[in-house]
């Protein structure tokens, strides 16, 4: 692909208009906030920075990448799916991630992305689950993308949903969620020079994100689905 | 380095294993104890069931220290029912040039209860531990272990730890991963109090309930456990893999985090001996 066609893929591929259904999740947020946790835009901000710097950078950026390298050998991406899968601990966390990934599986089948079949069909197997964060480097491979534009897409894909959902529930407005994004910028650029954990070291430390996804499966007046 | 090889490097410093004699008593029928562990008697607390053993697991140093690399294992053979607990809490001390290790492997062979609940870490300034620990369960027994730490600067001013690395990893009879924890954070990070990570709260505890026979009966227990105050912030979720439940919670101090640490084991015994355990004040 030339340049352009590159940036074109990365734009379609990372846009809310794609049919993933991301914008369903609030990843937390909305217990967050109902507990009286996050209150306001610099809270929703320190958020979204919280989930980067302890989540994004040592789980999902390391899973893309890992599916990313791996994705011609569906063998090796069903063994990287369900360590993730299997890492993902708070339920809404595990089944929104395969929710997505299994999503943008099915419209990749249908535009014709190459291998997304015989990942679907070991799905239906039993062999993986169909992980976002691993869906998200496998896709990107299939689409002629590079590994560093993989997880630039996940990160943002990350910001997205929790300022989507943060929108939603009231707690920022359009050029609050705005800033958000460009404050990610620099943050993500400059973790994604750190070198990135093999797929064994898989961590993070979002403990209050997990509790509240946790206490959402119980929650009233649910708007998402984490 | 993976746990693993470090487990293969070095001989398990800490062994012990568990039988029911055909009487019904759980006995400890192996044990292989060196510095700087002690392991006290088998204990049997009133209001327990028959049978039921209770071992302190202390260590003679006063806490864990910079270069040390400790293994421990405990096995339960079919039927036996062991609560494994500390004296106290464990002072991770000081490491300004080098870190700590400790890795523990739990086996719980067919119908054991294995309870592993010690008290909380408590972790000083410039502290770097790794803790590993390894849940192999057979379909049908119970392993519910716990973990918390908090953070403490002796000389009362901000100090920080390092570095906590934690992995919980549950596996089949087989070695199969089905669930695993895995975080890693420093004192800093905790002080920071960002939403979404640990907010507020300064103190984190988790139980495991592996309980691969009924895992929707293990997350009815512990969210019974839950309690709705404003000092903590609490959570409870299936396991991944079928095997069971945990609870995670975050608290503001020690009394709030060993209530709920206290309530989650109460709930996991009654729904697996059907009577709330024995209490014994240490």
């Amino acid at each position: 692909m030339n340049e352009i066609a590159t940036v074109l893929a990365a734009l379609q591929l990372g846009d809310s208009f794609f049919p993933s259904g991301g914008t369903s999740f609030s990843w937390g947020l909305e217990t967050l906030r109902a507990d009286g946790l996050v209150r306001t835009a610099a809270d929703v901000e320190a958020l979204v920075a919280g989930q980067i710097e302890h989540r994004w950078v040592s789980f999902d950026r390391p899973a893309v990448t890992a599916a990313h390298a791996a994705a011609g050998d569906i063998d090796a991406v069903c063994v990287i799916d369900r360590e993730v899968d299997a890492a993902t601990l708070a339920r809404e966390a595990r089944e929104g991630a395969r929710r997505i990934g299994t999503s943008v599986l099915k419209v990749h089948e249908g535009m014709g992305t190459p291998g997304v079949p015989e990942y679907r069909a070991r799905i239906r197997a039993g062999d993986a689950f169909g992980q976002m964060a691993v869906v998200q480097g496998f896709v990107a491979r299939a689409s002629g993308l590079d590994a560093d534009t993989a997880c630039a897409m996940s990160a943002h894909q990350l910001v997205l949903s929790l300022v989507s959902a943060a929108l939603r529930l009231g707690l920022i407005g359009h050029v609050d969620a705005q800033r958000i994004f460009v404050g990610q910028r620099d943050r993500v650029g400059t973790l994604m020079r750190q070198p990135v954990p093999d797929i064994s070291e898989l961590h993070a430390y979002t403990p209050a994100a997990e509790i509240a996804m946790m206490r959402h499966e119980t929650g009233n007046g649910r708007m998402f689905a984490s | 380095m993976k746990p693993d090889d470090l487990v293969d490097a070095t001989p398990a410093q800490f062994e012990l294993g568990f039988e029911r004699s055909p009487g019904g008593a759980t006995v400890l029928r192996r044990q292989l104890v060196a510095y700087p562990f002690h392991v006290g008697r088998v204990l049997h607390v009133p209001g327990d069931p028959a049978g039921f053993a209770t071992v302190y697991v202390q260590s003679c140093s006063g806490g864990l220290f910079q270069g040390e690399r400790l293994r421990l294992a405990v096995t339960a053979e079919a039927g036996a029912q062991v609560h494994l607990t500390t004296a106290a809490s464990t002072i991770v001390h000081a490491m300004p040039g080098g870190a700590a290790e400790q890795s523990l492997t739990i086996e719980a062979r067919d119908g054991a209860l294995v309870e592993y609940l010690p008290d909380p870490l408590i972790l000083f300034p410039t502290a770097k531990l790794t803790t590993t620990l390894t849940i192999r369960a057979a379909e049908t027994a119970t392993v519910l272990a716990g973990e918390s730490f908090l953070l403490h600067d002796p000389k009362g001013g901000d100090g920080a730890f390092d570095l906590l690395g934690s992995e919980t990893r549950v596996e089949a009879a087989d070695g199969r991963l089905l669930a695993l924890d895995r975080f890693r954070v420093d004192g800093s990070s905790v002080i920071g109090a960002r939403p979404g990570v640990n907010g507020a709260f300064g103190l984190q505890g988790t139980l495991m309930l592996v309980h691969r026979s009924d895992p929707d009966s293990a997350l009815e227990a512990l969210r019974s456990a839950l309690p709705e105050s404003p000092g903590v912030f609490a959570g409870a979720s299936l396991l991944p893999g079928d095997c069971g439940a945990w609870l995670r919670v975050l608290a503001r101090d020690a009394i709030a985090l060993r209530a709920v640490m206290r309530a989650g084991w109460m709930a996991a015994r009654r729904l697996v001996t059907g009577s709330a355990p024995g209490i014994r004040r240490k």
